[in-house]
């Protein structure tokens, strides 16, 4: 079965549990996002479907194996994750990050395949202008657009596969137009047939570019379904502790949280 | 801070080293022509005196060979460690990998002989290198245990556990000063300040071999040490088996330390000095950075070695101390520009 299963999973800070009793399926050609408060355990998910996280409970099976009986070259090949934020040591260039994404693809592909394909991806995520600048010297939004490319170039050099992309708020610093670009980045690869799953803080952009929501809260599953179901105002509003109406302009849908002002 | 684009970069840094080379077999208290060096290795027309031949063969040879792959060593080594730890200030000195090393040896020196004669006489030779590299092993594991938190070696928590273990093996060593007879003293104090005085070819092919295995095979692990730039878990994510490289690169570190340990004591701040200079110049992309390095490294050991036999002819300067004097300075200054850019 080519899909990324989780079952059941639980993750725990020593004898805390940080998530509990997760199961979802991502399959192929879906982008499915993540939502909730803060400290729901969302990135902590995305840790366990990645592999990252120790399982104090459940499995995570990939392609129907578990992940720790995965190689790493193989898995690198089969599914790329963005982290939320990543240091880099020494002062690589935005070219040298991007082209890193693809160490396992180094005995099959040549230099310049390599250089094509990761110059591709930087330019979908409107950081070939980087290309050359050290990626220390660049800004917070400027990082995640070279990361992103990275994870990119990692999934399109997938050999007819459909790999799954794992995404920690991937949009968190960018501006509103490349945080359309990044994510239609990602739509674009759901609809060639991968399997998208990234966790997500802006409810607007997970409901245009979604098929299905899951909803997190204190570590549990709580929703999971089709976007517009899940998206419900009511719900949302109690879910975040605070009142979200949902707008609807030109066709599409904005949920915007109007607040109090003291 | 940009590399420069210097199109062939690694021809050049091999010119250089042959010249150190060149250099270090012609200077000295006795000197020796080029032209006489040429004709030692059949390419000249002169005959050798009986002297020349002798300094040649049986001191020089030996010891800038010795000086040459205990600097290409220390140098790549050092590049190993710096990637392992993420971080630019990691050097087999300053975090204590060579005292541990040296700890090790002068306990053999010291202790050993109460233990060496059940040693067959063939293996004898082998036992310093390879005590100077569990020494260096059990350095590198304990300040990488201590270090280290979630993939991110902490600077702070880096050079002081360097600072304690040093502490720790200087104790060692002030103990064994303290038991030691005369002869074991000079040898002790030689093994703490490093030098390439006491070097012959049958004291010295063991721990060549060691370095001549440990240190080209860090070059297959080159695109491996870029991804581990990204961090563990990343490097992990495109691929690289991140803790089966971490094991073999503390073990090839020790193995080179320790050897170069075990043929000239502790020389400082090589480790440190070359990768950050061929850095700036060529860029940190391992696969030029690790041969460019252990090019530089072993040339300015060399060079080093030369100086330290000329500055007090006929007496010798340690080339430890020659080495901390260079990169005493040095690694204030990097940790100067490091304090003001991002407070460490």
């Amino acid at each position: 079965m080519t899909v990324l299963w989780a079952q059941n999973v639980g993750v725990n800070a020593g004898p805390k549990p940080l998530i509990s009793d997760i199961s979802l399926i991502l399959a192929p050609g879906e982008v499915v996002a993540v939502i909730g408060p803060n400290g729901a355990g969302k990135s902590t998910f995305l840790g366990a479907l990645s592999g990252d996280r120790p399982l104090a409970a459940g499995h995570v099976l990939l392609d129907g194996q578990p992940l720790g009986k995965w190689n790493k070259a193989a898995l690198a090949r089969r599914r790329a994750v963005l982290p939320q934020q990543s240091n880099v040591a020494f002062d690589f260039t935005a070219l040298q990050i991007a082209m890193l994404g693809l160490m396992a693809y180094r005995n099959e592909m040549r230099e310049h395949e390599m250089r094509a394909l990761a110059e591709r991806a930087l330019a979908e995520t409107e950081a070939i202008g980087l290309s050359d600048r050290p990626y220390t010297v660049l800004s917070g939004g400027e990082r995640q657009r070279v990361q992103l490319a990275r994870v990119l170039a990692q999934c399109d050099a997938s050999p007819g596969g459909k790999p799954f992309l794992l995404l920690d708020e991937p949009i968190s610093g960018l501006d509103l137009s490349h945080q359309h670009a990044a994510l239609t980045s990602a739509r674009r690869r759901a609809n060639r047939g991968m399997g998208v799953l990234a966790v997500l803080h802006d409810l607007s952009m997970a409901s245009h570019y979604a098929d299905r929501v899951a909803i997190l809260e204190n570590g549990r599953l709580t929703a999971l379904g089709p976007t517009e179901e899940v998206l419900d105002p009511d719900r949302l509003s109690r879910v975040f502790s605070t009142p979200i109406v949902r707008l609807e302009a030109n066709g599409t849908r904005a949920f915007v949280s109007p607040g109090e002002r003291p | 801070m940009t590399a420069l684009s210097i199109r062939r970069p690694l021809p050049l840094f091999a010119v250089f080293a042959v010249a150190s080379v060149v250099a270090g077999l012609c200077i000295g208290a006795f000197p020796v022509g080029p032209a006489e060096l040429l004709s030692a290795v059949g390419l000249g027309d002169r005959t050798l005196d009986d002297t020349t031949a002798a300094v040649l063969y049986a001191i020089r040879a030996p010891r800038v060979l010795a000086a040459f792959a205990v600097g290409a060593a220390l140098a790549a080594g050092g590049a190993a460690m710096q990637s392992l730890f993420r971080n630019p200030l990691a050097d087999p000195g300053l975090l204590g990998v060579s005292s541990g090393a040296a700890l090790a040896a002068v306990s053999v020196i010291v202790l050993g002989e109460k233990v060496m004669h059940v040693v067959p006489s063939d293996l004898r030779p082998w036992c310093l290198p390879l005590a100077a590299f569990l020494g260096g092993l059990a350095s590198t594991v304990v300040v990488y245990r201590l270090a280290q938190r979630e993939g991110i070696a902490l600077v702070g928590t880096l050079l002081l556990a360097g600072i304690a273990i040093n502490a720790l093996t200087s104790a060692g060593i002030g103990l064994l000063v303290f038991v030691a007879d005369d002869a074991q003293l000079r040898t002790l104090i030689f093994w703490t300040m490093g030098g390439f005085g006491a070097v012959t070819w049958t004291a010295i092919v063991p721990a060549l071999l060691v370095l001549a295995i440990s240190v080209p095979t860090l070059l297959p692990s080159a695109h491996l040490l870029d991804a581990l730039a990204l961090g563990e878990r990343e490097a992990g994510h495109v691929g690289v088996d991140v803790e089966r490289l971490k094991r073999l690169l503390v073990a090839q570190v020790a193995l080179a330390v320790g050897a170069s340990v075990a043929i000239s004591g502790i020389v400082g701040f090589v480790g440190l000095i070359a990768p950050h200079i061929v850095r700036l110049l060529l860029g940190p992309s391992h696969r030029t950075l690790l041969p460019a390095a252990a090019l530089f490294g072993g040339a300015f050991l060399v060079l080093a070695d030369g100086l330290a036999r000329v500055l007090v002819s006929p007496a010798e300067l340690p080339i430890g101390v020659l080495t901390a004097l260079v990169g005493g300075p040095f690694f204030l200054w990097l940790l100067a520009g490091r304090a003001r850019k991002d407070g460490l």
